[in-house]
């Protein structure tokens, strides 16, 4: 009777709704159960799964799938739910995570980096500007704020349900730790958070790389820090879009009007939604250009976190003698790839302004020519200049310890 | 220990404690009441739904000091979720509670007396007590956290009381100063259940005999 057989961590169980395979990971505490491909929320404390709301929503995956396991300082976690919310100042993201011998704690996902939370089992005391807790005293970081949940997925011992809000109070203390207190109409509950290394987090959790914008490599672009997660994670990114050029979604496009050594235009191409992380392709056609260049600046603007990959692209194109001699150069449709760009909903800010060479005549006052330009964004890599540039960009890492290890030889000789 | 023969089954009936009057048979899950030396039959328990709980029947610790061993468990539900209360069994024969709910840990080793809580059971005739109200219990100050109609849902081993599924009680959990928290299950308004204690992490009991999980490695706190 002591010691019964080894309790199965998961349990496998199917969606009322749409019949899609679940894993419940934390049987015994989980209340809510929302499906990972319908959205559908589930009651997890009846026996037969009852479904409490229906939903045939797509699904998005949070950076960390869930069910992924990592190590913090020096306790495994699993992610187990995922839910997101929002303030008046933005969004952030929250993971629930399970430790059978442990309990749940926060893993929350933000634009300022990672935290950890743990809830409060006692309150601390002290008035609403100042608090007190094992003696330590946490000041108010500013008067309390309503957040919202906007989208969840995965199993919590609570009733989870997107558009619940409660009013939290932030407060700072000594060494870096916070509390907070989150207030709705039934409670009142005690978080402390601390801050956690980023880099240490996305490595346990295997996390990609954020976005990182690839650029014509030229004399001006810097050889990129050597860094063996971007390594990897342009490798995985090649070996994805060499399989998968056929398939290069328009995700959203649109035009813009330069006049001529005018002004710099600027538009917004939205929305552009990843399900899962993916590369984008940013495609610019400059109408015809003759001895004239098109600058454009893109800025690509997560909706949720508000954090922006930025990049650029020059379209040119210039011709010049005559018969024999005749020359041309440059292109004039340039194709932009941002890698590894995260899911999520997007708004491409594109700032654009048109230029004539000079020698063909300067005038700052424009000369009454317009470009329209069209841009169009597209999943995946879509050229063979961005494999090849792909193909130079993951020789960079090898071509460095190369070069490093014959230095070292010189060095040594 | 004494081991008379199930009345149902005739399987062996190992009752740790003398001290407790129910025994659910580990073979035929029948509810065995010890009446002085006469055995009374109370029905078939419901079977605890399994769950990933790293505690078992034969759990030992350490609570405030004193060893303990985990001899019985009742599993409870209400409207919004499901907890377990397994019955600590210390070595002096007194008995407290562990309280597992949504993986956190009340350890509630000591009982108290009704008269320790006069305040909240006349407020409970008065049918007043909501979660913010203030009590005092032996002497502390004691917000109720929530206070609640819960039905079991299922037992196993040893018991103070026989609770087949479906048996209602008013549950109210209390939290006081410095994680101090208690907890107060009332079948009958005269006799109040009345148990104190603390909030603890796994680790804080020094468990050994843990349940092992598949795919979770035992910690090393719970390692001899």
């Amino acid at each position: 009777m002591s010691s019964a057989a080894p309790a199965l961590a998961v349990r496998a169980l199917t969606c009322p709704n749409c019949g899609g395979a679940i894993e419940m990971r934390a049987a015994g505490s989980t209340v809510s159960f929302i499906c990972p491909h319908c959205g559908s929320t589930l009651d997890a404390t009846d026996r037969d799964l009852a479904l409490l709301t229906r939903a045939h929503k797509a699904m998005k995956r949070p950076r960390i799938a869930l069910g992924t396991r990592g190590t913090i300082e020096g306790t495994e976690w699993q992610a187990v739910g995922y839910m997101e919310r929002v303030s008046e100042d933005g969004g952030w993201s929250e993971y629930l995570l399970f430790n059978p011998y442990r309990g749940y704690r926060f893993l929350v996902d933000s634009d300022d980096g990672f935290y950890l939370g743990e809830l409060l089992d006692r309150a601390p005391e002290g008035g609403e500007d100042r608090v007190t807790l094992d003696g330590n005293r946490f000041t108010l970081d500013e008067p309390a704020y309503p957040a919202r949940v906007t989208f969840v997925v995965g199993e919590f011992y609570w009733r989870v349900a997107v558009g619940e809000t409660v009013d939290i109070l932030d407060y700072s203390g000594p060494g870096g730790i916070s509390l907070s207190a989150e207030t709705n109409e039934q409670e009142r509950t005690w978080t402390r958070s601390r801050r956690l290394d980023g880099g240490k987090v996305m490595l346990a959790f295997g996390i990609q790389q954020s976005a990182r914008a690839t650029r014509p490599p030229g004399p001006g672009s810097a050889i990129p820090g050597a860094l063996l997660v971007a390594f990897l994670t342009v490798v995985a990114l090649l070996i994805v879009s060499a399989a998968g050029y056929a398939r290069r979604p328009l995700l959203a496009s649109g035009t813009i009007d330069l006049p001529v050594d005018g002004p710099t235009r600027m538009t917004v191409i939205t929305p552009i939604t990843l399900t899962e992380p993916d590369a984008l392709t940013i495609e610019t056609r400059g109408g015809r250009l003759s001895n004239q260049w098109v600058e454009y600046d893109y800025s690509l603007v997560d909706r949720r976190t508000q954090t922006s990959y930025d990049s650029s692209a020059v379209a040119e194109y210039y011709s010049g003698g005559s018969g024999d001699d005749s020359w041309s150069e440059g292109d004039s449709s340039p194709h932009t790839a941002l890698l590894g760009v995260p899911a999520g909903t997007y708004d491409l800010i594109v700032e654009a302004s048109a230029r004539n060479w000079p020698e063909r005549g300067i005038s700052s006052f424009g000369t009454g020519e317009t470009i329209t330009s069209r841009i169009r964004v597209r999943r995946g890599v879509s050229s063979m200049d961005s494999f090849w540039f792909s193909l130079f960009l993951v020789a960079l890492w090898p071509g460095f310890l190369i070069w490093r290890a014959i230095k070292r030889k010189d060095e040594e000789d | 220990m004494d081991a008379p023969a199930c009345p149902n089954c005739g399987a062996p009936l190992a009752f740790r404690s003398a001290a407790l009057p129910v025994k659910v048979c580990d073979f035929c899950r029948s509810t065995v009441i010890r009446r002085g030396p006469a055995l009374e039959l109370a029905g078939e328990a419901a079977t605890v739904p399994e769950g990933v709980s790293p505690l078992q029947i034969g759990t030992t610790g350490t609570a405030t000091g004193r060893p303990f061993e985990l001899v019985g468990r009742v599993r409870w539900r209400w409207t919004d979720g499901a907890w377990s209360e397994w019955l600590m069994l210390f070595g002096d024969g007194s008995h407290g509670w562990l309280s597992e709910s949504s993986s956190r840990w009340m350890m509630l080793p000591r009982e108290g007396r009704a008269a320790d809580v006069p305040d909240l059971v006349a407020r409970m005739r008065g049918g007043a007590v909501k979660p913010g109200l203030r009590v005092m219990l032996d002497g502390s100050a004691y917000e109720v956290n929530d206070a609640r109609i819960v039905t079991c849902l299922g037992s196993e081993g040893e018991l103070p009381f026989a609770a087949p599924a479906g048996l209602e009680m008013f549950s109210v959990d209390l939290i006081g100063h410095d994680g101090r928290c208690a907890s107060v299950q009332i079948e009958d308004i005269d006799k109040p259940a009345v148990y104190l204690g603390r909030y603890v992490a796994l680790a804080d009991l020094k468990p050994r005999n843990l349940r092992t999980i598949e795919g979770w490695p035992v910690p090393d706190f719970a390692r001899a």
